[in-house]
């Protein structure tokens, strides 16, 4: 999996590419933590090129989503597609994890 | 019309099969294994996925729960592919677990309360078309089908 983050004018912004799987997963938390002890409040996952995820990579981002929300902030998805998307409803996550078209959209909401 | 014999489904009988150390290093092989074989019994893209999710959530509890750190054992894994049906069996010979039993998780729950862990067993249980679990020979044998 590839993944890279960005600073945004209302939160950080990470792109996932590829797959969250066992193997992966442990990359999302790595990569959200530096921001998170730096003081950031609100992240949006981009899983627009996210092929595959199980529930390995769920429990990354759960994992993610209680470290923000002691300081009141968010973890939020954009660009739900395909596997991931069924297996996000089928979990329940996407009642957990608001969700969104696109990352405009979700700091928007944020 | 006479029932098929229920029994059959978990006997390892025209099973192909790979056996590798029970360690992270291996899950990508037995993973390929799998998979290429899935491929190339021309399961559907939805197949494919369901299978992959469920082997990964079944092989990485083997992997992570089955051996204590002092005595690592092994992890196997089989299948069987016909016309529109793939069946796999994981075996190994760690302590005794059934991968899917247990309460399911509670959906409702928000972030603080929502624990990380009980989404693979119940993913299996959701994304198998059967799943059924053995201790035999000292052994757990896992069998399922999508």
């Amino acid at each position: 999996m590839d993944i890279s983050s960005i600073k945004q004018e209302r939160g950080v912004l990470v792109t996932l590419v590829g797959r969250m799987d066992a193997v992966t997963a442990v990359q999302f938390e790595q990569a959200c933590d530096p921001w998170i002890k730096g003081g950031e409040k609100n992240i949006v996952a981009d899983f627009t090129r996210l092929e595959y995820i199980s529930s390995m990579g769920l429990g990354s981002l759960l994992s993610v989503a209680k470290k923000l929300q002691p300081n009141g902030g968010r973890l939020a998805i954009c660009g739900l597609t395909g596997m991931v998307k069924e297996v996000f409803r089928l979990s329940g996550f996407d009642k957990l994890i608001p969700g969104f078209e696109n990352a405009d959209a979700a700091f928007q909401k944020l | 019309m006479p029932m098929q014999p229920s029994r059959s489904f978990d006997q390892p009988d025209g099973f192909r099969w790979l056996t590798q150390p029970a360690d992270m290093a291996s899950f990508v092989a037995l993973r390929e294994f799998i998979m290429g074989a899935a491929k190339a019994a021309r399961l559907s893209e939805e197949q494919l996925w369901k299978l992959e999710l469920v082997f990964e959530e079944v092989v990485v509890n083997v992997i992570r729960y089955a051996y204590p750190a002092e005595a690592p054992g092994t992890v196997s894994a089989g299948y069987t592919a016909a016309e529109n049906h793939f069946a796999v069996q994981v075996r190994d010979s760690g302590k005794p677990f059934d991968p899917i039993a247990g309460a399911d998780p509670d959906l409702t729950l928000g972030i603080a309360e929502r624990r990380v862990g009980g989404l693979g067993r119940f993913l299996t249980r959701q994304l198998a078309s059967r799943a059924e679990y053995a201790r035999r020979d000292g052994c757990n044998v896992l069998t399922f089908a999508i």
